[in-house]
Protein backbone atom coordinates (compact mmCIF):
# COMPACT_ATOMS: atom_id res chain seq x y z
CA UNK A 1 0.00 0.00 0.00
CA UNK A 2 1.51 3.34 -0.92
CA UNK A 3 0.60 4.96 2.38
CA UNK A 4 1.29 4.68 6.10
CA UNK A 5 4.95 5.45 5.68
CA UNK A 6 6.73 5.92 8.98
CA UNK A 7 8.15 9.36 9.79
CA UNK A 8 11.30 10.07 7.79
CA UNK A 9 10.23 8.19 4.71
CA UNK A 10 9.04 10.08 1.65
CA UNK A 11 5.25 10.10 1.27
CA UNK A 12 3.81 7.29 -0.82
CA UNK A 13 6.77 4.96 -0.32
CA UNK A 14 5.51 1.49 0.25
CA UNK A 15 5.98 0.61 3.89
CA UNK A 16 9.28 -1.18 4.42
CA UNK A 17 10.40 -0.75 0.81
CA UNK A 18 13.82 0.61 -0.06
CA UNK A 19 12.70 1.53 -3.56
CA UNK A 20 9.30 1.77 -5.17
CA UNK A 21 8.80 2.49 -8.84
CA UNK A 22 5.34 3.10 -10.24
CA UNK A 23 4.22 3.43 -13.85
CA UNK A 24 7.72 4.34 -14.99
CA UNK A 25 8.14 5.47 -18.57
CA UNK A 26 11.59 5.91 -20.15
CA UNK A 27 12.62 7.36 -23.49
CA UNK A 28 10.48 9.50 -25.78
CA UNK A 29 6.73 8.88 -25.65
CA UNK A 30 6.71 8.11 -29.39
CA UNK A 31 9.35 5.35 -29.02
CA UNK A 32 9.58 4.48 -25.32
CA UNK A 33 12.24 2.14 -23.94
CA UNK A 34 9.67 0.98 -21.42
CA UNK A 35 6.28 2.13 -20.20
CA UNK A 36 4.23 1.30 -17.13
CA UNK A 37 7.17 -0.29 -15.27
CA UNK A 38 6.48 -1.11 -11.61
CA UNK A 39 8.90 -2.47 -9.03
CA UNK A 40 9.09 -2.63 -5.26
CA UNK A 41 12.37 -3.57 -3.56
CA UNK A 42 12.38 -4.65 0.07
CA UNK A 43 15.52 -4.92 2.24
CA UNK A 44 17.55 -8.00 1.40
CA UNK A 45 16.24 -8.28 -2.16
CA UNK A 46 18.45 -8.19 -5.24
CA UNK A 47 16.45 -7.73 -8.40
CA UNK A 48 18.22 -8.50 -11.66
CA UNK A 49 17.46 -6.67 -14.90
CA UNK A 50 18.37 -8.64 -18.00
CA UNK A 51 17.83 -8.02 -21.67
CA UNK A 52 19.52 -7.13 -24.91
CA UNK A 53 21.66 -4.04 -25.42
CA UNK A 54 19.44 -0.98 -25.68
CA UNK A 55 16.56 -2.52 -23.71
CA UNK A 56 16.73 0.31 -21.16
CA UNK A 57 18.44 -1.44 -18.23
CA UNK A 58 21.15 1.17 -17.69
CA UNK A 59 18.70 4.00 -18.43
CA UNK A 60 16.47 2.68 -15.65
CA UNK A 61 19.36 2.84 -13.17
CA UNK A 62 20.20 6.35 -14.38
CA UNK A 63 16.58 7.40 -13.91
CA UNK A 64 16.73 6.22 -10.29
CA UNK A 65 19.80 8.45 -9.82
CA UNK A 66 17.98 11.37 -11.43
CA UNK A 67 20.35 11.50 -14.40
CA UNK A 68 17.65 11.11 -17.08
CA UNK A 69 14.08 12.32 -17.34
CA UNK A 70 11.28 9.85 -16.77
CA UNK A 71 7.51 9.58 -16.46
CA UNK A 72 5.81 8.05 -13.43
CA UNK A 73 7.28 7.97 -9.95
CA UNK A 74 10.48 6.68 -8.36
CA UNK A 75 10.68 6.84 -4.58
CA UNK A 76 13.66 5.90 -2.45
CA UNK A 77 13.68 5.39 1.28
CA UNK A 78 16.22 7.40 3.24
CA UNK A 79 19.73 5.98 3.25
CA UNK A 80 22.87 5.79 1.23
CA UNK A 81 22.91 4.70 -2.42
CA UNK A 82 25.91 2.69 -3.59
CA UNK A 83 26.41 2.76 -7.34
CA UNK A 84 28.71 0.86 -9.68
CA UNK A 85 28.28 2.49 -13.10
CA UNK A 86 28.86 0.50 -16.26
CA UNK A 87 31.11 2.69 -18.36
CA UNK A 88 33.20 4.90 -16.14
CA UNK A 89 36.77 5.75 -16.96
CA UNK A 90 38.90 7.96 -14.79
CA UNK A 91 40.22 11.15 -16.36
CA UNK A 92 43.94 11.34 -15.61
CA UNK A 93 43.95 15.14 -15.33
CA UNK A 94 43.93 14.97 -11.51
CA UNK A 95 46.61 13.17 -9.49
CA UNK A 96 43.94 11.57 -7.32
CA UNK A 97 45.13 8.65 -5.21
CA UNK A 98 42.97 5.64 -4.40
CA UNK A 99 42.71 6.76 -0.77
CA UNK A 100 41.76 10.32 -1.75
CA UNK A 101 39.15 9.06 -4.21
CA UNK A 102 37.37 7.08 -1.49
CA UNK A 103 37.76 9.91 1.04
CA UNK A 104 35.89 12.38 -1.22
CA UNK A 105 32.51 11.07 -0.08
CA UNK A 106 33.67 10.20 3.44
CA UNK A 107 34.81 13.53 4.86
CA UNK A 108 33.52 17.09 4.92
CA UNK A 109 36.88 18.80 5.33
CA UNK A 110 38.31 19.80 1.93
CA UNK A 111 40.59 17.09 0.64
CA UNK A 112 43.36 19.55 -0.29
CA UNK A 113 43.95 19.93 3.46
CA UNK A 114 44.51 16.17 3.76
CA UNK A 115 42.51 13.08 4.68
CA UNK A 116 40.90 13.08 8.12
CA UNK A 117 41.59 10.25 10.58
CA UNK A 118 38.03 8.91 10.48
CA UNK A 119 37.94 9.00 6.67
CA UNK A 120 41.29 7.16 6.57
CA UNK A 121 39.91 4.40 8.78
CA UNK A 122 36.84 4.07 6.54
CA UNK A 123 39.03 4.03 3.42
CA UNK A 124 41.29 1.31 4.87
CA UNK A 125 38.27 -0.86 5.70
CA UNK A 126 36.74 -0.37 2.26
CA UNK A 127 40.01 -1.21 0.48
CA UNK A 128 40.66 -4.27 2.62
CA UNK A 129 37.21 -5.62 1.73
CA UNK A 130 38.04 -5.65 -2.00
CA UNK A 131 41.61 -6.87 -1.54
CA UNK A 132 43.16 -3.48 -2.35
CA UNK A 133 44.67 -2.95 1.10
CA UNK A 134 47.89 -0.96 0.88
CA UNK A 135 46.92 0.65 -2.43
CA UNK A 136 45.69 3.94 -0.97
CA UNK A 137 48.72 5.89 -2.24
CA UNK A 138 48.49 4.58 -5.81
CA UNK A 139 47.09 6.93 -8.45
CA UNK A 140 43.61 6.02 -9.67
CA UNK A 141 44.81 6.74 -13.22
CA UNK A 142 47.37 3.94 -12.91
CA UNK A 143 44.98 1.17 -11.81
CA UNK A 144 44.22 -1.71 -14.14
CA UNK A 145 40.66 -2.26 -15.40
CA UNK A 146 39.94 -4.93 -12.78
CA UNK A 147 41.43 -2.84 -9.96
CA UNK A 148 39.33 0.14 -11.02
CA UNK A 149 36.23 -2.06 -10.86
CA UNK A 150 37.18 -3.21 -7.36
CA UNK A 151 37.69 0.41 -6.33
CA UNK A 152 34.15 1.18 -7.50
CA UNK A 153 32.85 -1.80 -5.52
CA UNK A 154 34.69 -0.57 -2.43
CA UNK A 155 33.08 2.85 -2.90
CA UNK A 156 29.62 1.36 -3.41
CA UNK A 157 29.65 -1.18 -0.58
CA UNK A 158 31.28 0.83 2.25
CA UNK A 159 29.62 2.07 4.33
CA UNK A 160 26.77 -0.36 3.75
CA UNK A 161 24.22 1.28 1.45
CA UNK A 162 20.43 1.04 1.74
CA UNK A 163 20.20 0.68 -2.04
CA UNK A 164 22.75 -0.74 -4.47
CA UNK A 165 22.67 0.02 -8.18
CA UNK A 166 25.05 -2.38 -9.91
CA UNK A 167 25.59 -2.07 -13.65
CA UNK A 168 27.75 -4.91 -14.94
CA UNK A 169 29.68 -4.85 -11.65
CA UNK A 170 31.79 -7.93 -12.36
CA UNK A 171 33.13 -6.86 -15.75
CA UNK A 172 36.91 -7.31 -15.73
CA UNK A 173 37.09 -9.08 -12.36
CA UNK A 174 39.25 -12.19 -12.05
CA UNK A 175 37.93 -15.33 -10.33
CA UNK A 176 39.23 -14.40 -6.88
CA UNK A 177 37.83 -10.86 -7.07
CA UNK A 178 34.51 -12.22 -8.34
CA UNK A 179 34.23 -14.62 -5.39
CA UNK A 180 35.07 -11.80 -3.00
CA UNK A 181 32.47 -9.52 -4.62
CA UNK A 182 29.79 -12.19 -4.29
CA UNK A 183 30.62 -12.61 -0.62
CA UNK A 184 30.48 -8.86 0.01
CA UNK A 185 27.20 -8.50 -1.85
CA UNK A 186 25.62 -11.39 0.04
CA UNK A 187 26.76 -9.87 3.33
CA UNK A 188 25.28 -6.47 2.38
CA UNK A 189 21.96 -8.06 1.41
CA UNK A 190 21.89 -10.12 4.61
CA UNK A 191 22.45 -6.91 6.57
CA UNK A 192 19.42 -5.28 4.92
CA UNK A 193 20.62 -3.63 1.72
CA UNK A 194 18.52 -3.99 -1.42
CA UNK A 195 19.84 -3.86 -4.93
CA UNK A 196 19.23 -3.70 -8.64
CA UNK A 197 21.68 -5.72 -10.71
CA UNK A 198 22.17 -5.26 -14.44
CA UNK A 199 24.28 -8.05 -15.88
CA UNK A 200 24.77 -10.09 -19.01
CA UNK A 201 26.31 -12.81 -16.85
CA UNK A 202 23.25 -15.06 -16.45
CA UNK A 203 25.10 -17.47 -14.15
CA UNK A 204 25.80 -14.56 -11.79
CA UNK A 205 22.12 -13.53 -11.95
CA UNK A 206 21.06 -17.09 -11.07
CA UNK A 207 23.48 -17.25 -8.14
CA UNK A 208 22.80 -13.87 -6.57
CA UNK A 209 19.43 -12.41 -7.56
CA UNK A 210 16.24 -12.99 -5.60
CA UNK A 211 14.06 -12.02 -8.59
CA UNK A 212 14.58 -10.95 -12.19
CA UNK A 213 12.93 -8.91 -14.92
CA UNK A 214 13.55 -9.40 -18.63
CA UNK A 215 13.28 -6.02 -20.34
CA UNK A 216 12.41 -5.95 -24.01
CA UNK A 217 10.42 -2.85 -24.98
CA UNK A 218 8.91 -3.04 -21.50
CA UNK A 219 8.59 -5.95 -19.07
CA UNK A 220 8.77 -9.13 -21.15
CA UNK A 221 8.92 -11.51 -18.20
CA UNK A 222 9.33 -11.29 -14.44
CA UNK A 223 9.84 -14.00 -11.85
CA UNK A 224 12.42 -16.29 -10.33
CA UNK A 225 15.94 -15.61 -11.69
CA UNK A 226 16.33 -19.17 -12.98
CA UNK A 227 13.16 -19.12 -15.03
CA UNK A 228 13.67 -15.61 -16.44
CA UNK A 229 17.34 -16.20 -17.27
CA UNK A 230 16.51 -19.53 -18.96
CA UNK A 231 13.73 -17.99 -21.05
CA UNK A 232 15.98 -15.10 -22.10
CA UNK A 233 18.89 -17.42 -22.94
CA UNK A 234 16.66 -19.70 -25.01
CA UNK A 235 15.30 -16.76 -26.95
CA UNK A 236 18.80 -15.43 -27.55
CA UNK A 237 20.13 -18.82 -28.67
CA UNK A 238 17.21 -19.29 -31.00
CA UNK A 239 18.10 -15.99 -32.59
CA UNK A 240 14.44 -15.05 -32.77
CA UNK A 241 13.43 -11.45 -32.42
CA UNK A 242 10.74 -12.55 -30.02
CA UNK A 243 8.67 -9.41 -29.95
CA UNK A 244 4.97 -10.22 -29.87
CA UNK B 1 64.45 44.91 -4.57
CA UNK B 2 64.42 47.20 -1.52
CA UNK B 3 64.35 50.33 -3.68
CA UNK B 4 61.37 48.91 -5.56
CA UNK B 5 59.45 48.63 -2.29
CA UNK B 6 59.55 52.42 -2.08
CA UNK B 7 57.14 52.57 -5.04
CA UNK B 8 53.47 52.17 -4.01
CA UNK B 9 52.54 50.70 -7.41
CA UNK B 10 55.14 47.96 -6.94
CA UNK B 11 53.95 47.16 -3.42
CA UNK B 12 50.36 46.96 -4.72
CA UNK B 13 51.53 44.64 -7.49
CA UNK B 14 53.38 42.47 -4.99
CA UNK B 15 50.32 42.19 -2.74
CA UNK B 16 48.15 41.38 -5.76
CA UNK B 17 50.59 38.64 -6.83
CA UNK B 18 50.51 37.12 -3.33
CA UNK B 19 46.69 37.20 -3.27
CA UNK B 20 46.19 35.88 -6.81
CA UNK B 21 48.36 32.78 -6.49
CA UNK B 22 46.42 30.82 -3.83
CA UNK B 23 43.07 31.79 -5.38
CA UNK B 24 43.84 30.87 -8.98
CA UNK B 25 46.20 28.02 -8.09
CA UNK B 26 43.47 26.32 -6.03
CA UNK B 27 40.73 26.96 -8.57
CA UNK B 28 42.82 25.82 -11.52
CA UNK B 29 42.77 22.07 -10.97
CA UNK B 30 38.98 22.11 -10.57
CA UNK B 31 38.81 24.12 -13.82
CA UNK B 32 40.77 21.47 -15.71
CA UNK B 33 38.93 18.59 -14.00
CA UNK B 34 35.57 20.09 -15.03
CA UNK B 35 36.91 20.79 -18.54
CA UNK B 36 36.31 24.52 -18.27
CA UNK B 37 39.64 25.74 -19.67
CA UNK B 38 37.92 27.05 -22.79
CA UNK B 39 35.25 28.73 -20.63
CA UNK B 40 38.01 30.74 -18.94
CA UNK B 41 39.07 32.06 -22.36
CA UNK B 42 35.47 32.86 -23.20
CA UNK B 43 34.99 34.71 -19.91
CA UNK B 44 38.15 36.72 -20.57
CA UNK B 45 36.67 37.77 -23.92
CA UNK B 46 33.32 38.48 -22.26
CA UNK B 47 35.19 40.72 -19.81
CA UNK B 48 36.35 42.87 -22.71
CA UNK B 49 32.75 43.18 -23.88
CA UNK B 50 31.59 43.88 -20.32
CA UNK B 51 34.21 46.60 -20.03
CA UNK B 52 33.05 48.34 -23.19
CA UNK B 53 29.41 47.96 -22.15
CA UNK B 54 30.15 49.44 -18.74
CA UNK B 55 32.08 52.34 -20.27
CA UNK B 56 29.31 52.98 -22.78
CA UNK B 57 26.87 53.16 -19.86
CA UNK B 58 29.03 55.70 -18.05
CA UNK B 59 31.19 53.58 -15.72
CA UNK B 60 34.61 55.07 -14.78
CA UNK B 61 37.51 53.40 -16.64
CA UNK B 62 39.60 52.92 -13.49
CA UNK B 63 36.88 50.86 -11.80
CA UNK B 64 34.89 49.01 -14.45
CA UNK B 65 33.79 46.11 -12.25
CA UNK B 66 30.03 46.56 -12.72
CA UNK B 67 30.12 46.08 -16.48
CA UNK B 68 32.77 43.35 -16.44
CA UNK B 69 31.34 41.42 -13.50
CA UNK B 70 27.74 41.76 -14.59
CA UNK B 71 28.31 40.72 -18.19
CA UNK B 72 30.69 37.86 -17.35
CA UNK B 73 28.28 36.51 -14.76
CA UNK B 74 25.36 36.77 -17.16
CA UNK B 75 27.33 34.91 -19.85
CA UNK B 76 28.54 32.19 -17.46
CA UNK B 77 25.08 31.52 -16.02
CA UNK B 78 23.45 31.61 -19.47
CA UNK B 79 26.04 29.15 -20.76
CA UNK B 80 25.41 26.66 -17.95
CA UNK B 81 21.65 27.04 -18.45
CA UNK B 82 21.93 26.30 -22.19
CA UNK B 83 24.48 23.51 -21.67
CA UNK B 84 22.16 21.69 -19.29
CA UNK B 85 19.38 21.81 -21.88
CA UNK B 86 21.38 21.02 -25.01
CA UNK B 87 22.80 17.87 -26.51
CA UNK B 88 25.70 19.84 -28.01
CA UNK B 89 29.11 19.34 -26.34
CA UNK B 90 30.20 21.99 -23.87
CA UNK B 91 33.14 23.24 -25.95
CA UNK B 92 30.87 23.82 -28.96
CA UNK B 93 28.48 25.92 -26.88
CA UNK B 94 31.36 27.84 -25.30
CA UNK B 95 32.64 28.53 -28.83
CA UNK B 96 29.25 30.00 -29.76
CA UNK B 97 29.19 32.20 -26.64
CA UNK B 98 32.80 33.29 -27.08
CA UNK B 99 32.22 34.29 -30.70
CA UNK B 100 29.08 36.24 -29.79
CA UNK B 101 30.64 38.12 -26.89
CA UNK B 102 33.81 38.96 -28.85
CA UNK B 103 31.80 40.16 -31.84
CA UNK B 104 29.67 42.35 -29.60
CA UNK B 105 32.75 43.60 -27.76
CA UNK B 106 34.56 44.60 -30.96
CA UNK B 107 31.50 46.49 -32.22
CA UNK B 108 31.13 48.32 -28.91
CA UNK B 109 34.87 48.99 -28.69
CA UNK B 110 34.75 51.18 -31.78
CA UNK B 111 32.06 53.32 -30.16
CA UNK B 112 33.79 53.48 -26.79
CA UNK B 113 37.27 54.39 -28.09
CA UNK B 114 35.82 57.62 -29.40
CA UNK B 115 35.49 58.64 -25.74
CA UNK B 116 38.51 56.87 -24.18
CA UNK B 117 42.15 56.40 -25.02
CA UNK B 118 42.68 52.89 -26.44
CA UNK B 119 45.71 52.47 -24.15
CA UNK B 120 43.44 52.70 -21.11
CA UNK B 121 41.46 49.75 -22.48
CA UNK B 122 44.67 47.90 -23.34
CA UNK B 123 45.51 47.86 -19.63
CA UNK B 124 42.44 45.73 -18.99
CA UNK B 125 43.08 43.52 -22.00
CA UNK B 126 46.73 42.72 -21.23
CA UNK B 127 47.11 43.64 -17.55
CA UNK B 128 48.93 46.59 -16.00
CA UNK B 129 50.73 47.20 -12.74
CA UNK B 130 50.30 50.93 -12.83
CA UNK B 131 46.51 50.95 -12.91
CA UNK B 132 46.04 48.71 -9.83
CA UNK B 133 44.55 50.73 -6.98
CA UNK B 134 44.18 50.02 -3.26
CA UNK B 135 40.45 49.59 -3.91
CA UNK B 136 41.26 46.86 -6.46
CA UNK B 137 43.35 45.06 -3.84
CA UNK B 138 40.59 45.26 -1.23
CA UNK B 139 38.13 43.81 -3.75
CA UNK B 140 40.62 41.09 -4.74
CA UNK B 141 41.21 40.15 -1.09
CA UNK B 142 37.52 40.20 -0.10
CA UNK B 143 36.19 38.30 -3.12
CA UNK B 144 39.20 36.00 -3.20
CA UNK B 145 38.77 34.94 0.43
CA UNK B 146 35.01 34.52 -0.04
CA UNK B 147 35.55 32.40 -3.18
CA UNK B 148 38.16 30.23 -1.43
CA UNK B 149 35.86 29.68 1.57
CA UNK B 150 32.98 28.60 -0.67
CA UNK B 151 35.34 26.41 -2.69
CA UNK B 152 36.66 24.76 0.47
CA UNK B 153 33.11 24.03 1.63
CA UNK B 154 32.08 22.39 -1.65
CA UNK B 155 35.49 21.13 -2.71
CA UNK B 156 35.02 17.38 -2.21
CA UNK B 157 31.64 17.45 -3.94
CA UNK B 158 33.07 19.42 -6.86
CA UNK B 159 35.95 17.00 -7.33
CA UNK B 160 33.75 13.88 -7.10
CA UNK B 161 31.24 15.44 -9.50
CA UNK B 162 34.11 16.26 -11.89
CA UNK B 163 35.81 12.85 -11.95
CA UNK B 164 32.84 10.50 -11.39
CA UNK B 165 29.45 12.14 -12.08
CA UNK B 166 27.46 8.88 -11.62
CA UNK B 167 28.94 8.39 -8.14
CA UNK B 168 28.21 12.00 -7.26
CA UNK B 169 24.56 11.48 -8.24
CA UNK B 170 24.43 8.34 -6.06
CA UNK B 171 25.76 10.38 -3.13
CA UNK B 172 22.96 12.90 -3.68
CA UNK B 173 25.29 15.68 -4.84
CA UNK B 174 23.24 18.18 -6.90
CA UNK B 175 24.90 18.52 -10.31
CA UNK B 176 23.03 21.63 -11.44
CA UNK B 177 23.74 23.58 -8.26
CA UNK B 178 27.46 22.73 -8.47
CA UNK B 179 27.61 23.73 -12.14
CA UNK B 180 26.16 27.15 -11.39
CA UNK B 181 28.16 27.58 -8.19
CA UNK B 182 31.49 26.86 -9.81
CA UNK B 183 31.03 29.22 -12.76
CA UNK B 184 30.07 31.97 -10.28
CA UNK B 185 33.29 31.30 -8.32
CA UNK B 186 35.33 31.23 -11.51
CA UNK B 187 33.75 34.44 -12.77
CA UNK B 188 34.44 36.20 -9.45
CA UNK B 189 38.08 35.05 -9.52
CA UNK B 190 38.54 36.15 -13.13
CA UNK B 191 36.95 39.56 -12.62
CA UNK B 192 39.11 40.47 -9.62
CA UNK B 193 42.27 39.25 -11.40
CA UNK B 194 41.72 41.13 -14.64
CA UNK B 195 43.58 44.33 -13.88
CA UNK B 196 46.78 42.41 -13.14
CA UNK B 197 46.70 39.55 -15.62
CA UNK B 198 44.53 41.04 -18.35
CA UNK B 199 41.28 39.83 -19.89
CA UNK B 200 42.87 38.05 -22.83
CA UNK B 201 45.50 36.22 -20.76
CA UNK B 202 43.53 35.21 -17.69
CA UNK B 203 42.98 31.68 -19.02
CA UNK B 204 46.67 30.95 -18.48
CA UNK B 205 46.47 31.45 -14.71
CA UNK B 206 43.41 29.25 -14.27
CA UNK B 207 44.67 26.40 -16.46
CA UNK B 208 48.48 26.20 -16.56
CA UNK B 209 49.18 25.88 -12.79
CA UNK B 210 47.15 22.65 -12.52
CA UNK B 211 48.43 21.36 -15.87
CA UNK B 212 52.05 22.01 -14.88
CA UNK B 213 51.49 20.53 -11.41
CA UNK B 214 50.08 17.24 -12.74
CA UNK B 215 53.37 15.56 -13.77
CA UNK B 216 54.99 16.66 -10.50
CA UNK B 217 52.26 15.48 -8.13
CA UNK B 218 51.73 12.07 -6.53
CA UNK B 219 48.40 13.02 -4.92
CA UNK B 220 45.58 15.53 -5.29
CA UNK B 221 46.82 17.36 -2.22
CA UNK B 222 50.28 17.54 -3.79
CA UNK B 223 48.78 18.77 -7.06
CA UNK B 224 46.98 21.63 -5.29
CA UNK B 225 50.21 22.51 -3.46
CA UNK B 226 52.22 22.51 -6.68
CA UNK B 227 49.48 24.52 -8.47
CA UNK B 228 49.60 27.26 -5.85
CA UNK B 229 53.42 27.25 -5.84
CA UNK B 230 53.55 27.48 -9.64
CA UNK B 231 50.94 30.27 -9.67
CA UNK B 232 52.99 32.12 -7.02
CA UNK B 233 56.25 31.71 -8.95
CA UNK B 234 54.52 32.93 -12.10
CA UNK B 235 52.87 35.99 -10.57
CA UNK B 236 56.04 37.03 -8.71
CA UNK B 237 58.23 36.17 -11.70
CA UNK B 238 55.92 38.09 -14.03
CA UNK B 239 55.98 41.06 -11.67
CA UNK B 240 59.78 41.25 -11.68
CA UNK B 241 60.05 40.69 -15.43
CA UNK B 242 57.56 43.49 -16.11
CA UNK B 243 59.52 45.80 -13.81
CA UNK B 244 62.85 45.03 -15.51
CA UNK B 245 61.64 44.93 -19.10
CA UNK B 246 59.06 47.03 -20.95
CA UNK B 247 56.43 44.30 -21.18
CA UNK B 248 52.92 44.14 -19.70
CA UNK B 249 52.68 42.11 -16.50
CA UNK B 250 49.98 39.80 -17.92
CA UNK B 251 52.20 38.72 -20.80
CA UNK B 252 55.17 38.28 -18.47
CA UNK B 253 53.14 36.05 -16.11
CA UNK B 254 52.03 33.88 -19.01
CA UNK B 255 55.60 33.52 -20.29
CA UNK B 256 56.82 32.43 -16.84
CA UNK B 257 53.89 29.98 -16.61
CA UNK B 258 54.72 28.52 -20.01
CA UNK B 259 58.34 28.12 -18.94
CA UNK B 260 57.29 26.37 -15.71
CA UNK B 261 54.96 24.09 -17.67
CA UNK B 262 57.85 23.13 -19.95
CA UNK B 263 60.13 22.40 -16.99
CA UNK B 264 57.44 20.34 -15.21
CA UNK B 265 56.76 18.38 -18.38
CA UNK B 266 60.46 17.67 -18.83
CA UNK B 267 61.23 16.59 -15.27
CA UNK B 268 57.85 15.16 -14.22
CA UNK B 269 56.50 11.61 -14.32
CA UNK B 270 55.23 10.13 -17.55
CA UNK B 271 51.82 8.40 -17.39
CA UNK B 272 52.09 4.68 -16.71
CA UNK B 273 49.03 3.95 -18.83
CA UNK B 274 46.67 2.22 -16.39
CA UNK B 275 43.14 1.45 -17.53
CA UNK B 276 42.03 4.47 -15.56
CA UNK B 277 43.97 6.86 -17.74
CA UNK B 278 41.95 8.14 -20.65
CA UNK B 279 41.44 11.20 -22.73
CA UNK B 280 38.00 11.83 -24.03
Amino acid sequence: MPTNAPPGLPPNIIHGAVLSIEQLGLGPRTAPLCEGFDLVLAPGELHALIGRNGAGKTTLLRAILGEVEFRGSIRRAAGRVGSVPQAWRFEGVLALTVGEFLALARQRAPLFLGTTRSARAAVDAALAAVDLAGCERRLVSELSGGELRRLLLAHALHPRPALLLLDEPTEGLDAAALARFEGLLRAALAAGSAGLLVSHDLALVRRLATAATWLDGGVRMRGAPDAVARAFAERELAGVDGRP
Amino acid sequence: MSELLAYPWFVRGLIAALLLAPLLGTLSHVVVARRLAFLSTALGQAALTGLTLGLALGEPIDSPYGGIGGFCLLCALALVWVKRRSTLPGDTLIGVFAAFTLGLGICLLVAVTQRFNIHQIEAVMFGSLLTVTTRDLVLLAALGVAALLVLARRYNELVLDSVAPPLARAEGIPAARLDYLFVVLLTAAIVVSLKIVGALLIEALVVIPAAAARPLARSLRGQVGWSVAIALLATLGGLFVSVRFPVPIGGAIVLVLALLFGVAFAVGRRPRGGAGESSR
